[in-house]
């Protein structure tokens, strides 16, 4: 798999001792970590809004390489903050924007952002303005969309649609997303894990790897989703004998 | 303080809730916002009782005071530099006048677990949890009876969660408030509320115990409400399986029946 974006030895004086991550091209990453990890830090930082003597490498080259307007058709940053939109629906902010018709072609074909294109921007709730953020970061960027602790923002209905449509989004476009959050709920549908704590990755690798660590996850304050909980304590108990996502495959292995 | 709307114009329908005293409640569904507006009452104001009485016109605005709402997002209410500040700027704008301003402010302060030292801080300067015990402090400042709280326990790490979890479960208790949870997380309802309030498609759908209402899952999954993931799990293994286990709050609690019965 093709790196796209390097990240090495970070430190901030308080909160980095030596963050060191890697991002595949085509992948979600979730970076998880408990209030104050510096996660919002490092979406700042790849959203180039902090500066400092980071070694970070975007397709090999140093970040501070790219002009800002390079670097912004390569990577962009979604905050859940509301932001004020200048054109009457978020399609018109996609044409000013010069957003790929393919891209938009892909929005207006998925069921999931195609109602989204024609409502008027004023009129948009606190969720589809967020939404609409995410359609115009995937739309300007090339390589990577960070999502820096949006999902709080949406039920886990919205976010097992949003989380279908990123794939389908990225497996299109072979873009990359990074996530970062608190919550580990919707970190079972990602490729990858870091979690940072005390200034360092403190884990790292695929969801059911790093989500079954669930005492070295409650000591950093992170609740491990309930089914990877479950299926670790009752492993723990020789109940069964792996670990279990999906409820009726549990209860299958458990009373058969 | 026991608010009650009877046959309460709601749309073309009518409604009837009752909001207990000195419980932990949650609030649930959709459209929140507009049964929201109903407690906080700001609609209509016939067909309300408190305390078993009938709310009059003169006393309307006395009964609205004692009901507090806690936004889930902080910043847009602050435009003081430090809390001092804001909770000062909180009573004016309330009519508070208490004889000694600072004691107050240390006093709603202290019941929050928060100590003095904070009323010189700037709000920005907080941790998510103290935003929000600093946000339930300014609340107590006009000493209501109900406090309605939208997703308190929304990005709060584990001891950040355990936190505020004993704030308002100590405003409950000692100091015998009405604490209104709205949430759309199925598995926080369960764990900090005594009861539920279901509203759905503008209908008060249920009004319940909390853990006998997410027992009834046949009933949830036919209105589309989400149920917590321990109840859901224990129903499909009774359903599936005919499993003789109990549905149960506690992760440990489960394992500890599965250990029995499997």
């Amino acid at each position: 798999m093709e790196v796209i974006l390097n990240i090495n030895d970070l430190q901030i004086d308080n909160l980095w001792k030596n963050l060191s991550l890697s991002i595949g091209r085509g992948t979600i990453t979730t970076i998880a970590g408990a209030n104050h990890s510096g996660k919002t830090t490092l979406a700042k930082i790849l959203d180039r809004k902090i500066e400092g003597k980071f070694n970070i490498n975007l397709r090999g080259r140093d970040i501070k390489e790219y002009s800002l307007e390079e670097y912004n058709q390569l990577i962009q940053v979604v905050y859940p903050n509301e932001i004020r939109y200048t054109e009457k629906t978020p399609f018109e902010e996609m044409k000013k924007e010069n957003i790929h018709k393919t891209k938009i072609s892909f929005f207006r074909m998925n069921s999931f952002s195609k109602h989204l294109l024609e409502k008027e921007t004023n009129k948009l709730t606190r969720k589809e303005r967020i939404l609409v953020q995410i359609l115009l970061a995937l739309g300007k960027a090339n390589d990577i969309v960070v999502l820096d602790d949006i999902d709080y923002e949406l039920n886990k209905e919205e976010l097992d649609d949003l989380y279908a449509f990123l794939k389908a989004y990225i497996k299109t476009f072979k873009m990359s997303i990074i996530i970062t959050t608190l919550s580990l709920e919707q970190a079972l549908k990602t490729n990858e894990i870091y979690i940072i704590d005390d200034g360092e990755v403190l884990l790292h690798g695929d969801p059911i790897s790093v989500l079954q660590k669930d005492n070295v996850l409650n000591k950093a304050g992170l609740e491990v989703p309930f089914m990877i909980d479950l299926s670790v304590k009752l492993r723990d108990y020789d109940l069964i004998k792996k670990i279990d996502c999906e409820k009726e495959e549990l209860i299958d292995t458990l009373w058969n | 303080m026991e608010l009650t709307w009877k046959e309460y114009p709601y749309k073309d329908k009518t409604i009837n809730l009752t909001i207990k005293e000195k419980k932990i409640i949650g609030l649930t569904g959709n459209h929140i916002e507009d049964l929201l507006e109903i407690i906080l009452l700001k609609g209509n104001k016939t067909k309300i009782e408190v305390n078993g009485k009938e709310l009059k016109e003169k006393d309307f605005y006395p009964t609205k005071s004692k009901i507090s709402f806690v936004p889930q997002f902080i910043e847009d209410n602050i435009h003081e530099a430090t809390i001092e500040e804001q909770m000062i700027e909180y009573m004016k704008h309330n009519d508070i006048y208490p004889k000694n301003l600072k004691k107050k402010c240390k006093d709603a302060l202290k019941i929050v677990g928060l100590e003095e030292s904070f009323l010189n801080r700037n709000i920005y300067t907080c941790s998510s949890s103290e935003k929000k015990q600093i946000q339930i402090a300014l609340e107590l400042l006009k000493n209501p009876e109900i406090i309605v709280l939208e997703e308190p326990f929304q990005v709060l790490d584990i001891p950040n969660k355990k936190k505020i979890r004993m704030v308002l479960r100590r405003i409950k208790d000692q100091f015998e408030k009405t604490i209104i949870i709205v949430s759309n997380n199925p598995n926080t309802l369960l764990q900090e509320t005594e009861e539920l309030i279901i509203f759905k498609n503008d209908k008060i759908l249920a009004q319940e115990n909390t853990m006998d209402c997410y027992q009834r899952v046949d009933f949830l999954k036919k209105h589309k409400i989400e149920v917590p993931d321990i109840i859901d799990f224990v129903y499909l293994a009774k359903k599936n399986k005919k499993a003789k286990i109990d549905y149960a709050k506690d992760i440990r609690d489960l394992i500890k029946d599965i250990y029995k019965h499997v």
